[in-house]
C-alpha cells in the first residue's frame, strides 16, 4: 500500500501515468483500524486459513463477543508472491453477507488490515465438538434427549434455509456447529460452502475432496460427480448419532492422497459403513452402478444391515428417532430424507419436542472456550478472561480441511 | 438470498439511486463529455468480455466482472484511478466468486494482450493482488451478483418463445452490460426488457420489413448457437448488425402498450395473422405485458436505455479511445502549468 515511488516510474506509452497512490492513500486514511472498533480478548483457534480471535465491542451499549477470523494471506511459490484472497475466503464472504438466519452463523462486518482479510463473526461459547468432548471425558455420561433433539433439529433448520438458497454446506461435522452459551445452534464454517444453482461444471471440478471423511456421504465416498444437497444430510445424520453415543458412528481410516491428481479410494471409510448399514444394494440404491468406483465394491465382505439392533442399544428409545436416522443414513441420494423433510418428522412431534434453549434442563456446566494470550499476532487489547478449567481439545477434526487441491 | 432476490444484497444495497451515479461521475465529465465517457466505459466493458472469450469464461462470469467495474465507478471517477487494473481485479475476483477461479497469472497476461495498444499493463501478480482489497471494500463486501440471464430462460420457457427468439433477446442481455441498467434496474426488469425489445419493438419492424417484402432477417439468425448456455458474450452489437440502431432511430418512440399507442405506426393486426407459426405474436405479447403485474413504465425506461446504447454504438470506434482515454487522463501536472505562469503573472 505504500509503492509511491515505484507507481511514479510506471510508463504508459500513450497515457500520463495512472497513478493510483492518490486513491489508495485516500482509502487508506478512512479505513477504520480495528483496535479502534474491538478489544482483542485473546486467540482461540487457528487453521489451514488463518486464525481466529475472540474480541469485544468497544462500543459502550454493546455488550456483544466477537469471533474476529484472520485470514492468511493466499502465497505462492517459494517467493510467497502475495495472489489475492484465497477461494474458501471468498467463498465465506461472499454467502456469509447474504445468509441471515438464526440458526447459521452472523457475519458482523468484514475488515481490511494487515493486509489481511479479518470477517466479524458473532460469539458462540461453544461447538458440538467441544460439547461431545465434555460429555466422554473423564467417564460418558450421556446427554439429554431434549439437548440433543434441540440440536439435531436447529442444525436442520439451519442447514435447511442454505438448501433453500441453493447453498451445500459440504464440511458439517461436530466442530463447525457453534452453540452459543444459551444452547443456540450456529452452523458455522462456510468456506467450502458453494451455491448449487446450475453448475455448469460438474461440483466434483472444483474440489476434489469434500466434507470431512467419518461424515462423508457413499456417493463422495464412490466417486460421484454430480453429488447433491443430500450430502449435507448423511453428515447430519452421522453427527446425530454422534450426539446419542458420543462417539463417531463411522469411524474410518482416510486412506492418504498420493497424488493430488487422483483421489483415493476410500475402503475403510465405507467398510465402516456397511458393518453397521449393510452392503449397499441395487435395490437400496438402483443407481450405484452407475458410481465411478461401483466395481471396487465386489471385493467388500457381505454384511447385514444392523442400524435398528444397535440403536436399540442407545440410551435414547424414541423408534421414531431411529426412524430420522435411517432416513438420513439412506444409501440412495435420491431416497435420503431432506432438511425440509426431517424437519416434519414425527420424531419433533415426540416429547420432549425440541426448542431454542438446548442446554435447558441441563445439569451440566459447560465449560467456557478456552482462549488464550500467547497469540503473537493480533496482540490481546484486554485481559484474557481466566476461563480454561479443561484444556482444549487437541484434536485435527478441529482445523483439517477436506481438500486436496487449493 | 440465492433462492430470493429480495433479500439478496443486490437488492437491498445495489440498486441505486440515479444521482450517486451522477455524482461519481461529475469529475470525469469535467474533461470528456457524457458520450465520450460512455464510449471509453464501453471499451473497458469491451475488454472484459475479450479476456473472457479468450480464456472460455461463461457468460454469467463476465457479467459479474462488469458489474463489479461499474459498481466500483460509482464510487469513484475513471480519471482518478486506472481502469485497467480496475478491470484486470474485477475479472480475478469475479471468476473466484463463480467458482472458476482462473490464476492471476492468465489474467495479467491477458490484459497485457488486449491492453497492447493502449498504454500496456503494467501491474504485476502483487499489485493485482493488493488492489482486490481495494475492490473487495469498494463492493463492500456484497459479492454476489444476480443477472438477468436466469430469468430470460425461464420467462421464455414459460412463453414457448422460439429458439431464435430467446437467442436473441440473449444477446440484447449481453448489450444491456454496455449501459448501466443493471445498476438501476432488477434483473427479471431487465430481462423483461429484453423480451419486450424482441417481441413488440422488435416484432413491429420485423412485421415491417416481411411486409415490405423484405428477405431475410438477420438479428434471428446472428448467432450460431442455439443452447443458450452456450451463448456467451456475443451481442447484436458484436454481430455487426445493425437493425437494431436502426430501430432506434425510425421508431424512437416507444409506447407503452395498453398505453393508447398502438393504433398508430402498428401494423400487427394485418401482419400478426400472417407471421402465425413464427412464435412472435406482436399483439399477442403487447397483450402479455399489459397484463404483467410489473412496472410497464420502467420496462419501456430500460428498453430506450438500452436502444439508445444502439444510437452511441453507431459511431464509435476503437481507434478514438486511445485520445479519449488522453483527455480524459490529462496531466494534473501539465494543467498547473498552463495555470500557474498565468497565476504568476496575476501577482
Amino acid at each position: 500500500m505504500e509503492e509511491q515511488e515505484e507507481e511514479e516510474v510506471q510508463e504508459h506509452f500513450d497515457l500520463p501515468p495512472m497513478n493510483m497512490t492518490e486513491y489508495k492513500q485516500k482509502r487508506d486514511s478512512c479505513r477504520q483500524k480495528i483496535a479502534s472498533k474491538y478489544d482483542i480478548l485473546g486467540f482461540i483457534s487457528s487453521g489451514t486459513y488463518g486464525r481466529v480471535y475472540k474480541a469485544k465491542s468497544k462500543i459502550k451499549d454493546d455488550n456483544k463477543e466477537y469471533a474476529i477470523k484472520k485470514f492468511k494471506p493466499d502465497k505462492e511459490g517459494e517467493a510467497a508472491t502475495y495472489i489475492g484472497i484465497s477461494q474458501s475466503a471468498c467463498r465465506e464472504i461472499a454467502l456469509c453477507r447474504e445468509l441471515h438466519h438464526e440458526n447459521i452463523v452472523g457475519l458482523e462486518e468484514v475488515l481490511l488490515e494487515d493486509k489481511s482479510i479479518h470477517m466479524v463473526f458473532e460469539y458462540a461459547e461453544h461447538d458440538l465438538l467441544q460439547i461431545i468432548g465434555f460429555h466422554s471425558h473423564p467417564e460418558r455420561k450421556f446427554m439429554s434427549e431434549y439437548t440433543i433433539k434441540s440440536f439435531l433439529w436447529q442444525l436442520l433448520n439451519g442447514v435447511a434455509y442454505l438448501h433453500a438458497n441453493w447453498v451445500m454446506h459440504r464440511d458439517l461435522k461436530p466442530a463447525n456447529i457453534l452453540v452459543t452459551a444459551n444452547g443456540v445452534v450456529k452452523v458455522g464454517d462456510l468456506g467450502l460452502a458453494r451455491l448449487f444453482y446450475k453448475p455448469l461444471q460438474p461440483l466434483f471440478n472444483g474440489d476434489k475432496v469434500v466434507v470431512t471423511i467419518w461424515y462423508r456421504a457413499p456417493e463422495l465416498l464412490l466417486g460421484s460427480r454430480h453429488y447433491t444437497k443430500a450430502i449435507d444430510i448423511w453428515a447430519i445424520g452421522c453427527i446425530f448419532a454422534e450426539l446419542i453415543t458420543l462417539r463417531p458412528i463411522f469411524k474410518g481410516e482416510e486412506a492418504k492422497v498420493e497424488n493430488k491428481k487422483t483421489v483415493p479410494f476410500q475402503k475403510n471409510q465405507l467398510q465402516k459403513i456397511f458393518d453397521i448399514l449393510g452392503n449397499p444394494t441395487k435395490e437400496r440404491w438402483p443407481t450405484i452402478d452407475q458410481q465411478p468406483e461401483y466395481p471396487n465394491l465386489a471385493s467388500f465382505r457381505q454384511t447385514p444391515n444392523v442400524l435398528r439392533s444397535l440403536y436399540q442399544q442407545w440410551p435414547i428409545k424414541s423408534e421414531q428417532g431411529c426412524n430420522l436416522l435411517a432416513a438420513m443414513l439412506e444409501y440412495d441420494p435420491l431416497k435420503r430424507i431432506t432438511a425440509e423433510e426431517a424437519l416434519n418428522h414425527p420424531y419433533f412431534q415426540e416429547d420432549p419436542k425440541p426448542g431454542l434453549e438446548s442446554f435447558a434442563g441441563q445439569p451440566v456446566e459447560f465449560p467456557l472456550r478456552r482462549i488464550t494470550n500467547e497469540d503473537k499476532d493480533m496482540r490481546a487489547t484486554a485481559n484474557v478472561q481466566k476461563s480454561h478449567p479443561v484444556p482444549a481439545v487437541k484434536d485435527d477434526r478441529l482445523t483439517k480441511r477436506p481438500r486436496v487441491d487449493a | 438470498m440465492a433462492a430470493n432476490f429480495w433479500t439478496s444484497s443486490h437488492c437491498t444495497h445495489w440498486i441505486l439511486d440515479r444521482r450517486r451515479v451522477a455524482e461519481a461521475m461529475k469529475e470525469d465529465l469535467e474533461y470528456v463529455n457524457i458520450d465520450t465517457l460512455t464510449k471509453i466505459k464501453m471499451w473497458y466493458y469491451g475488454i472484459i468480455g475479450k479476456i473472457g472469450k479468450r480464456l472460455q469464461f461463461r457468460q454469467q462470469v463476465v457479467a459479474t466482472a462488469i458489474v463489479y467495474f461499474k459498481r466500483f465507478y460509482t464510487k469513484n471517477s475513471m480519471r482518478s484511478t486506472d481502469p485497467s487494473l480496475v478491470a484486470a481485479t474485477c475479472i480475478y475476483l469475479a471468476c473466484k466468486i463463480e467458482e472458476c477461479p482462473q490464476h492471476i497469472k492468465h489474467i495479467i497476461q491477458e490484459m497485457k494482450h488486449a491492453l497492447a495498444n493502449l498504454g500496456g499493463f503494467d501491474y504485476d501478480t502483487s499489485k493485482v493482488a493488493e488492489f482486490e482489497f481495494y475492490l473487495l471494500e469498494e463492493l463492500e463486501f456484497y459479492l454476489i451478483v444476480y443477472h438477468p440471464y436466469r430469468d430470460l430462460t425461464l420467462i421464455a420457457k414459460d412463453l414457448k418463445l422460439e429458439e431464435s427468439n430467446l437467442q436473441t433477446a440473449w444477446f440484447v442481455l449481453n448489450d444491456s452490460y454496455r449501459t448501466d441498467v443493471c445498476l438501476f434496474y432488477a434483473p427479471h426488469m431487465i430481462a423483461l426488457a429484453a423480451l419486450y425489445i424482441i417481441c413488440v419493438v422488435h416484432a413491429e419492424q420485423y412485421n415491417d420489413n416481411n411486409n415490405n417484402g423484405g428477405s431475410g432477417h438477420s438479428i434471428a439468425n446472428s448467432g450460431s448457437s442455439s443452447n443458450p448456455n452456450t451463448m456467451d458474450d456475443s451481442g447484436i452489437l458484436g454481430h455487426n448488425n445493425i437493425h437494431l440502431a436502426q430501430l432506434n432511430s425510425s421508431n424512437s418512440v416507444i409506447k407503452a402498450p395498453g398505453a393508447g399507442g398502438g393504433s398508430q405506426n402498428n401494423p400487427t393486426t394485418s401482419s400478426s395473422s400472417s407471421n402465425e407459426g413464427q412464435g412472435i405474436n406482436n399483439r399477442n405479447m403487447v397483450q402479455w405485458f399489459a397484463d404483467l403485474n410489473v412496472d410497464i413504465e420502467e420496462i419501456i425506461e430500460i428498453t430506450q436505455e438500452i436502444l439508445s446504447l444502439y444510437s452511441i454504438w453507431k459511431d464509435y470506434e476503437e481507434e478514438q479511445v486511445p485520445a479519449m482515454m488522453q483527455a480524459l487522463k490529462m496531466e494534473f501536472d501539465e494543467s498547473y502549468e498552463l495555470i500557474d505562469p498565468q497565476l504568476e503573472a496575476m501577482q
